[in-house]
């Protein structure tokens, strides 16, 4: 065996930056003022029909730098809610903190506020619901809540260690990454459940720049000593994966496969669950046209019983009550959560990975409510994009057949399809107009399907789910833009949606039976300041309808203005 | 290395084809539809006698529903309700042991109707009744007043008799009825009732158990009832006093002024028949006035371990003049693990 030599490199630019710079401290931040009017139909005589609010808040982050090794990042929230002058209203909070550097020139380690991320089958937190390419001005509105939960891209927001180191090789393997974490999902309460820890590793030997093999693993577990009794209950969800991209001749193939287990043990020490679930999935694709065109086609099997806590846990909390006038209509109904609370309500964000599979609403996605990471799922997919190198504009369609891999309630199987389409046009950019003029568009069609058969005496499933999302962008003036979107979201037909227990046994079935609309209606008028301060004025009409029942239609209007400014 | 790969891959497609029974409950158990496989039948056609033996119904339909059984006695008017979750009667849910709800059934043909949730259909069938059920096996009568039996009354007792009058009898052929009137009484500190009328012998374990104490756990406190139909008239002022005292020093003899005795004072309010279940949890400490000054004595600690009798008794609320207090009284039984 030839003698390889070891290169220990570190990847830490922002430290190599930081030595080259000197000072100790710098800050960095977010400042934000809001103020917001909305309200329901003058025709509803029996709700709180208005809603008004407002607050000026700045995050000051600091980066302190105590030696060239280590660095130190906090930010400190200062809020103030109108209305709360004189103090009443302010408050200061601890936003994050995390301490990371360099040890020894071998791993960079981080302590604290972590994002963590790994593959869409162990560690990832899929994007937001009822999103398929939409206009800029409801990007600026999601902005807030997402940033607000610290959704950044597919990352979990955890608190723990993480370490990360890089080996360099001379040959075969270019470099090769290896890192783990631990961080707590759960705080111990009293008597009552003990804490819950979330360890991962990975290692990814990258062989070229674009091709790789990787191994993941990651284990959600309870500390039984953490109770102040002899207890010995305890939750573990282990998921291990191994996933790979590597390039042959003028393809390249993909793919991830893995199991899960799932177990409890009660306090006597007896198992009262142990399942275990596997998946893969596989497929090729390949570029042309200078990488400006992609064509993928892959097939994968998730079992029913595939439980990743950390792939599977959904960005909004469904069984959450919306904080903007909840209760609609003479009949005075709580209102589901909707497109206008997805883009706005931040309290409805979930920030905490669950054991068990979250509630979703069929209505943004029935095929995959968990990304790819949905339990019970076999098929195709494929995928075709397109993006002009000159960005003037890019398309892409994807779609996925899948099945129940196992049926829920018969032996009978589900039949998913989905369809998504986008598209962006610069049209600024063909003409090389001054102003910024953009266009872009989204389509999202979802069918849910059973047939009677001979097995079953039950109606068929036949669920249908319609997003589209439309929207442009002006610059009237210099700076100063028009956004204009549109975001409708239409859902009929019937399902039967699994209840399950806390260790996400199916134990039940309900009927789900809907027929109904949303629109939401956005424009705004933006100046830019300069690329980090801006000034918008927004103004949206979302209505719903019920088609089964027109009592419980209602519609929202809200008018907001939002600086917000970034240094 | 492309042989691995292609085998690696058909097992991993072979993996994905195995064929799996179905997760979670039958949906057409849940949402299937509604239809009667069987009708509504049970194992005794020519009539049941309950002191040997119980009716099982029976009967399917397709889906998972809630259901109800009632029973009507076309004679006594009592009422039992059963009811379940399921596909079918043919389990030890659908049973019938003779006992009813309330007033108990005499010998007599009872109309059974089987009910479902959100469903229409009915289905109907009959039971006649050659025996009926023996209660002596749920637990301990004290008194069913089958037999002639004169109660203990009082200087204000105006009525005290044994009676079969009433258009319901809870349980056999006669009950018992006293009534008196209530004079009044000036304000006083701590109650005062009159006395009406009383069994003439406490209910004792040694004369109907033949053992010292009655044979309860101190631990199931909650789970020991005194049970008994009482009918109201709608007088005021209506108590029936029952007192069980304890043995706390275990001499086998009980001392009103060193040792335990709780109580329970049921207040009849509404007319008509009810049937009324305590749970000894529920007595709480006999207070003694002397000279208008409360007394409690012994160990105040409940122990139904060493109960030795039972006392009934009514009373009136001595506070409020009536002219007249009352009530019928029938079939007094204690009952371990559950009310009557």
């Amino acid at each position: 065996m030839k003698k390889i030599s070891l290169l220990f490199v570190i990847s830490t630019v922002v430290v190599a930056g930081a030595i080259a710079q000197n000072p100790k401290v710098q800050f960095n931040g977010v400042a934000r003022g809001n103020i917001e009017n909305s309200w329901l139909p003058p025709g509803d005589t029996t709700n709180i029909d208005q809603k008004n609010k407002g607050n000026v808040l700045l995050d000051l982050g600091m980066n302190i730098k105590p030696n060239e090794f280590m660095r130190i990042n906090t930010t400190l929230r200062f809020t103030n809610e109108f209305g709360g002058f004189w103090g009443q209203g302010a408050a200061i909070k601890l936003r994050n903190i995390s301490m990371k550097g360099v040890a020894g020139k071998f791993f960079k380690y981080q302590l604290g506020d972590i994002d963590m991320q790994m593959t869409p089958y162990t560690f990832y937190n899929s994007d937001g619901d009822a999103n398929v390419n939409e206009a800029e001005v409801f990007k600026t509105m999601r902005d807030l809540p997402e940033e607000e939960n610290f959704n950044n891209l597919n990352s979990w927001r955890q608190q723990g260690a993480h370490v990360i180191s890089r080996l360099g090789f001379d040959k075969g393997i270019k470099y090769t990454d290896i890192e783990g974490f631990i961080v707590r999902n759960r705080y111990s309460s009293q008597s009552l459940f003990p804490d819950r820890l979330q360890a991962g590793a990975r290692a990814v030997f990258n062989i070229t720049d674009k091709s790789f093999v990787g191994f993941n693993y990651v284990n959600l577990f309870d500390v039984p000593g953490t109770l102040p009794r002899d207890s010995v209950e305890k939750l573990q969800n282990q998921v291990a994966t191994a996933n790979f991209n590597v390039d042959v001749k003028l393809f390249y193939l993909f793919g991830e496969a893995g199991y899960s287990g799932l177990k409890n043990q009660d306090s006597t020490g007896a198992a009262t669950t142990d399942i275990t679930g596997e998946l893969f999935d596989m497929g090729l694709g390949r570029k042309l046209f200078n990488d400006q065109f992609t064509i993928e086609a892959s097939y994968r099997y998730v079992s029913d019983d595939f439980y990743s806590s950390a792939a599977q846990s959904k960005r909004l909390d469904y069984t959450a009550t919306p904080a903007l006038l909840s209760s609609v209509t003479n009949t005075t109904y709580t209102r589901g959560i909707g497109l206008i609370d997805i883009l706005r309500d931040e309290t409805i964000y979930n920030q905490k990975i669950n054991a068990g599979l979250m509630a979703y609403d069929p209505r943004y996605n029935n095929v995959t409510p968990y990304g790819k990471a949905t339990p019970n799922r076999k098929g195709y997919t494929g995928n075709l994009a397109y993006k002009d190198s000159t960005d003037r504009f890019a398309t892409g369609v994807s779609a996925e057949i899948l099945t129940d891999a196992r049926g829920e309630g018969t032996e009978s199987l589900r039949n998913y399809n989905l369809v998504r389409w986008y598209g962006n046009l610069n049209i600024h950019r063909i003409f090389n107009l001054k102003k910024t003029l953009a266009l872009n568009g989204g389509f999202l069609y979802t069918t849910t399907t059973r047939k009677e058969t001979t097995t079953i005496k039950v109606p068929d499933v036949d669920f249908k789910t319609q997003t589209l999302d439309l929207g442009a962008e002006i610059e009237l003036l210099k700076r100063f833009d028009l956004l204009l979107g549109t975001k409708m979201n239409v859902a009929n037909g019937l399902d039967y949606l699994s209840v399950r227990d806390e260790f996400n046994q199916v134990t039940d079935f309900t009927k789900y039976d809907i027929d109904d609309a949303q629109n939401i209606y956005s424009a705004a008028f933006r100046y830019r300041f300069n690329d980090n301060i801006t000034l918008k004025l927004q103004g949206n009409y979302y209505e719903y309808k019920d088609k089964m029942n027109s009592a419980n239609n209602f519609d929202i209007k809200q008018v907001f203005l939002l600086f917000n400014m970034r240094f | 290395m492309r042989n691995i790969t292609g085998f690696i891959f058909i097992s991993l497609l072979l993996l994905g084809c195995k064929k799996e029974d179905p997760v979670g409950p039958t949906l057409t158990d849940l949402y299937g539809q509604f239809e009667i496989v069987e009708p509504l039948s049970h194992n005794k056609p020519d009539g049941v006698d309950f002191t040997k033996d119980s009716v099982q119904f029976k009967g399917e339909w397709t889906i998972v529903t809630p259901w109800k059984i009632t029973i009507k006695g076309k004679r006594s008017g009592a009422v039992k309700t059963i009811t379940g979750k399921g596909k079918t009667l043919d389990t030890l849910v659908g049973v019938w042991n003779g006992t009813a709800d309330g007033i108990f059934f005499k010998l007599e043909e009872c109309d059974v109707k089987l009910s479902f949730d959100n469903q229409s259909d009915i289905q109907t069938s009959s039971v006649k009744i050659l025996g009926k059920h023996d209660y002596s096996k749920d637990g301990y009568i004290i008194e069913s007043f089958e037999s002639p039996i004169t109660l203990t009354g009082g200087s204000y007792t105006t009525l005290n008799v044994r009676e079969n009058t009433l258009d319901t009898i809870p349980e056999g052929e006669y009950y018992y009825h006293l009534e008196g009137t209530e004079p009044g009484q000036a304000a006083t500190k701590g109650p005062a009732s009159w006395f009406i009328g009383a069994l003439p012998n406490p209910f004792k374990a040694k004369s109907t158990l033949g053992k010292t104490y009655f044979p309860f756990k101190d631990a199931d406190t909650t789970t020991v009832y005194i049970n008994f139909f009482v009918y109201g008239y709608g007088y005021p002022n209506t108590k029936i006093l029952i007192s069980a005292p304890e043995d706390d020093n275990g001499d086998g003899v009980f001392s009103s002024t060193t040792e335990d005795s709780y109580g329970y004072e049921y207040i009849v309010t509404s007319a008509g028949w009810h049937k009324v279940s305590i749970p000894l949890s529920e007595f709480s400490h006999s207070i003694i006035w002397i000279d208008d000054v409360p007394y409690k004595y012994g160990n105040n600690k409940k122990e139904i371990s060493k109960m030795m009798e039972i006392s009934i008794s009514l009373v009136s609320d001595g506070k409020i003049p009536s002219p007249k207090v009352g009530c019928a009284i029938d079939f007094f039984i204690i009952t371990k693990g559950k009310p009557l």
